[in-house]
């Protein structure tokens, strides 16, 4: 039982018990009335007196019952209560998952977990600040939202309003949940070092309330340092959701003008799903098409739930323009952010490539076979010069044979034979003669590409970061690898084709260069995807002289961005998944410049959001507590109550005294 | 200052408020009942130890010179020689006192004591003037004592009346006791009768010593003790709450918190008090009525004084 005024009832009783002991013992007012006589009264009174010894007894009653009447009133002042759950006061920090699985609405009466997460943090706040005006109360409490990134709502504050308010500032987020930033900022902010003595805390570590559905993508990697974490687990068991995982488009070979469209579609639920699947064209339904999902099931081995898949391709239809394709499920889930998947498909057009080349010729011979609006030829020095003199506008993909730049260039790459300086690779030495074990045979670049007889003599050995990507893996060592820098994808083949494999010899090597080049330069004929995701920062090139840059989110909302490069206009994190649009004037064009980004939700992330019954932080299991189950029971309205009914007995017990015959 | 005890009925303002005519029909035939044998001044309707000119025979006696020879029983002297004297009893008036008590605390109740002593006072008067007796009145509070000169004759009612009319309450914080008044009031009397003490009788100590003074001048003696409602039963009169009540003849008060016990116990003393008194009065061969304002006058002398044998 904790106490929410009790400086209250202390001064309430300071100075109101004293009053009735007070006004107890002061001569009762009495009404004067004339009477014939007093002398029969006065020996009544004296019989009285004498004829009952329990007189001042009972006089005594009426002012103990009072008494309790009046403890009980300052008891209900005080404001106790009782608690399901003890938690001290202190400080404490409300973490507040708002992540894409955050948006499943099973939280009961159309709410969504981050409702329901925001309606336990403030009933929270109540129970650590409630009293009102007259609290007393010395706690301090501090929200922090996290996704991708953790943010501070409101710093440590003892004010209930300024939390409340700001918990309506927690918005929902199709990120990732990371908590690793969210314990960081917390620690940040509730361990003060003694000025003293820097090995000694001058506060407790504060006490942690985490209101999640537990689906924690970097939860492996945390340990508590001391602190209390208290989870709150919102969401359910139970869950029905149906995503569209991925959608890609490409216009077939022989049709350029046509668009295609494919989509892969998951099933988290644990029951087939039939349902029907539209395909959107700037808006307007152009397919419908009915599908069955199979169950998802569980892994014997890791009893984890693996989604049932189901890939649908959509029949080419003609699309010259550069076109928004939409892919939607059409039925009602637990989870409708992920029911839409978007795409933003440009023109056909012809790519500007760029080779810096030591002065091979095959490369060069290959590149220029491909219908390409331009090729320049470069060597390494000369393309530092143009990099220099003109920026990264000329050209839509570069190719570095052989040679590895001194810097990332800005645009898509493909290396051959050369570690780029990328922080995302690391080389560690050379392996002679590898076979290829695997290849991802359903990625663009390696489309009709046999890699069967492919045979490298010499390639460097790379570890690359988690976020890399292998395309193809030799005996030894990943050979082709997919990865991304500062929103540019790259490709890095780690031997020289030329001279350490036999792929001259072939036709896969131009094949292999055809999809790299056609892939990285978002070419019409080559596969586009939505690639950003949420929680991603949003990259646009623009033309220098853009003016008026204004990013339209996917809900309509409106940013002004100002004060940015328009050759890099970056914004983010990105909020929510769907299509993005960014909008510039230029001086030599009275039409707005218009820019279109899809973004994807993170379905393998979030859409599988069954709840965890518990997080695991380093050694440390804690276990849930399911927020609907934890109350406060006030005691107030039984002390009220119970005034009232010592009120009831010393008016009866005075009615009774002095009640008329 | 509360309205408890105070009059609501208009006070008597003529000598028909007193006595109705009504009344006078009825009270013509009542006579006051005189348990003693008392000695008049003058000729009346009642039986007297002298002897004297009546119709009743008392006696004989043995003649001697100087007798008045009209009473000599010549029937005894034709067959016994000897001259003997018829004695017839003597029908001589009463002398009927009524002292009422006019201090403060009369004038108290609802209906008012006093009002209710005058009425009653003229009541018995007018029965003593209807059957000539010698009828005298006085007042009594800690001031002194007013009296009214004897009257005889019902022609002298409207006297009576007038008188009872004028007489005033005493004023409140009087000092003075009961005792003192009935002393006074027994010494001033001339002769011997019948008196009627019209009074509420709620003094201290000096009831018992008043009722002494009386008593000892051979009168016969009734106290009607007059208490009005509020006094009777207070809780049913609308007495409650914290008080502060306040004597109106003394000035003293007694603070009380009217409970049911404490009414119980008020009652009991009021019961223990009247009975006190008529055992003091018993005692001394004094008759003792209490009466209730709120009794009906013709009540009071019809049924209530009849019945205790001090009508008839």
């Amino acid at each position: 039982m904790n106490w929410l005024t009790p400086w209250t009832g202390f001064i309430v009783a300071s100075a109101t018990v004293p009053l009735l002991l007070l006004l107890y013992f002061l001569k009762l007012r009495r009404k004067t009335l004339v009477t014939s006589s007093t002398l029969l009264w006065i020996r009544s009174t004296e019989d009285l007196h004498a004829n009952t010894p329990f007189q001042r007894l009972r006089r005594n009653l009426l002012l103990l019952l009072q008494l309790l009447a009046l403890f009980m009133l300052i008891l209900a002042l005080m404001q106790p209560r009782l608690e399901g759950i003890g938690r001290g006061g202190g400080r404490t920090v409300l973490l507040i998952d708002r992540s894409g699985s955050m948006a499943v609405s099973d939280a009961g009466g159309g709410l969504t977990r981050l409702d329901r997460a925001r309606e336990a943090a403030a009933d929270e706040i109540e129970r650590l600040h409630a009293g009102g005006l007259f609290s007393s109360s010395d706690n301090e409490t501090m929200i922090i939202a996290f996704a991708d990134q953790a943010e501070i709502v409101q710093p440590f504050t003892s004010s209930r309003q300024q939390l409340l308010s700001a918990l309506d500032r927690v918005t929902q987020s199709h990120g990732r949940s990371h908590v690793e930033d969210a314990l960081d900022l917390s620690r940040v902010y509730s361990t003060n070092t003694d000025v003293e003595n820097s090995e000694r805390l001058a506060a407790a570590p504060a006490s942690l309330v985490l209101y999640s559905d537990g689906r924690l993508q970097d939860l492996a990697n945390q340990v508590l340092r001391g602190e209390t974490l208290v989870f709150e687990r919102i969401g359910s068991t139970q869950l029905d959701n149906v995503a569209v995982a991925h959608v890609a488009a490409e216009r077939p070979f022989d049709r350029p003008t046509s668009v295609e469209v494919f989509a892969a579609l998951v099933n988290f639920g644990s029951m087939p799903v039939e349902t029907d699947v539209q395909l959107s064209v700037n808006g307007l339904g152009r397919r419908v098409e009915t599908v069955q999902i199979p169950a998802a099931v569980e892994d014997p081995v890791s009893k984890q739930g693996i989604p049932g898949k189901r890939n649908l391709i959509f029949t080419p239809f003609e699309q010259e323009q550069d076109a928004i394709i939409e892919v939607e499920v059409l039925r009602e889930d637990a989870l409708n952010a992920d029911n839409s998947g978007q795409l933003v498909v440009p023109p056909p057009r012809q790519l500007r490539v760029g080779l810096v080349t030591p002065g091979r010729l095959l490369i060069q011979r290959i590149l220029e076979g491909l219908s390409l609006k331009s090729l320049e030829v470069m060597s390494p020095d000369s393309y530092m010069e143009s990099l220099s003199d003109r920026g990264t506008g000329d050209w839509d993909v570069l190719v570095f044979d052989a040679v590895a730049p001194s810097a990332m260039p800005p645009v898509p790459s493909v290396f051959l034979g050369r570690v780029p300086p990328s922080s995302e690779l690391r080389a560690y030495g050379e392996a002679s003669g590898q076979v290829v074990l695997h290849g991802q045979g359903d990625h663009p670049v390696l489309r009709y590409v046999d890699l069967d007889t492919l045979y490298v003599d010499r390639a460097l050995l790379v570890q690359g970061s988690e976020a890399v990507e292998v395309l193809i893996a030799g005996s030894k060592g990943p050979l082709v690898q997919s990865f991304r820098e500062e929103g540019q994808e790259h490709l890095f083949v780690a031997f020289d084709p030329i001279a350490d494999t036999n792929w001259p010899y072939q036709h896969g090597l131009s094949v292999f260069l055809f999809n790299a080049v056609e892939l990285l330069g978002h070419h019409g004929d080559a596969l586009a995807r939505g690639r950003r995701e949420a929680g991603e920062a949003l990259v646009a090139y623009l033309p220098v002289d853009a003016t008026d840059i204004i990013l339209t989110t996917p809900d309509g909302t409106r940013h002004d961005l100002v004060e940015v490069d328009p050759r890099r206009t970056t914004w983010g994190p990105i909020e929510v998944s769907g299509i993005h649009t960014v909008s510039w004037q230029t001086p030599s064009s009275s039409e707005p410049g218009i820019w279109h980004e899809s973004v994807r939700f993170p379905v393998e992330a979030e859409s599988d959001a069954v709840v965890a019954d518990n997080v695991v932080l380093g050694r440390e299991t804690i276990a849930s507590t399911d927020v609907d189950t934890r109350r406060y029971l006030p005691l107030w309205p039984w002390a009220i109550g119970m005034c009232l009914l010592i009120l009831m007995i010393e008016w009866w017990v005075y009615n009774r005294k002095i009640g008329s015959a | 200052m509360s309205r408890f005890g105070a009059s609501t009925t208009p006070r008597p303002s003529t000598v028909e408020d007193l006595l109705p005519p009504g009344l006078l029909a009825h009270l013509e035939r009542l006579d006051i009942v005189s348990r003693k044998v008392f000695s008049g001044r003058q000729h009346g309707e009642r039986r007297s130890r002298r002897r004297g000119q009546s119709v009743d025979f008392a006696d004989h006696r043995p003649y001697s010179p100087g007798d008045d020879l009209r009473f000599v029983d010549w029937n005894i002297y034709a067959r016994l020689d000897a001259l003997f004297l018829k004695l017839y009893l003597e029908e001589e008036d009463l002398s009927l006192g009524i002292a009422i008590d006019t201090s403060a605390s009369m004038d108290w109740g609802n209906p008012n004591k006093l009002d209710t002593a005058r009425r009653l006072a003229m009541a018995l008067g007018w029965i003593g003037l209807c059957n000539h007796n010698r009828v005298s009145v006085h007042g009594f509070n800690g001031e002194g004592i007013q009296s009214l000169r004897t009257l005889r004759g019902r022609r002298r009612a409207s006297e009576l009346g007038r008188w009872l009319l004028d007489l005033d309450p005493g004023a409140a914080r009087v000092p003075g006791t009961f005792a003192d008044s009935m002393k006074s009031l027994a010494a001033g009397r001339r002769g011997r009768g019948v008196l009627l003490v019209l009074s509420d009788f709620l003094e201290g100590d000096g009831v018992e010593e008043g009722l002494r003074f009386l008593g000892g001048r051979g009168d016969e003696v009734i106290c009607l003790q007059l208490l009005a409602p509020e006094e009777v039963d207070p809780g049913k009169s609308g007495l409650t709450g914290d008080l502060r009540l306040e004597d109106v003849e003394h000035g003293g008060t007694v603070e009380v918190t009217v409970t049911p016990s404490l009414l119980r116990s008020y009652r009991q003393r009021l019961d223990a008090w009247c009975g006190s008194l008529r055992t003091g009065c018993t005692r001394r061969g004094m008759g003792h009525l209490t009466i209730p304002t709120d009794t009906d006058i013709e009540t009071v002398l019809v049924e209530m004084m009849r019945q205790q044998g001090y009508i008839r």
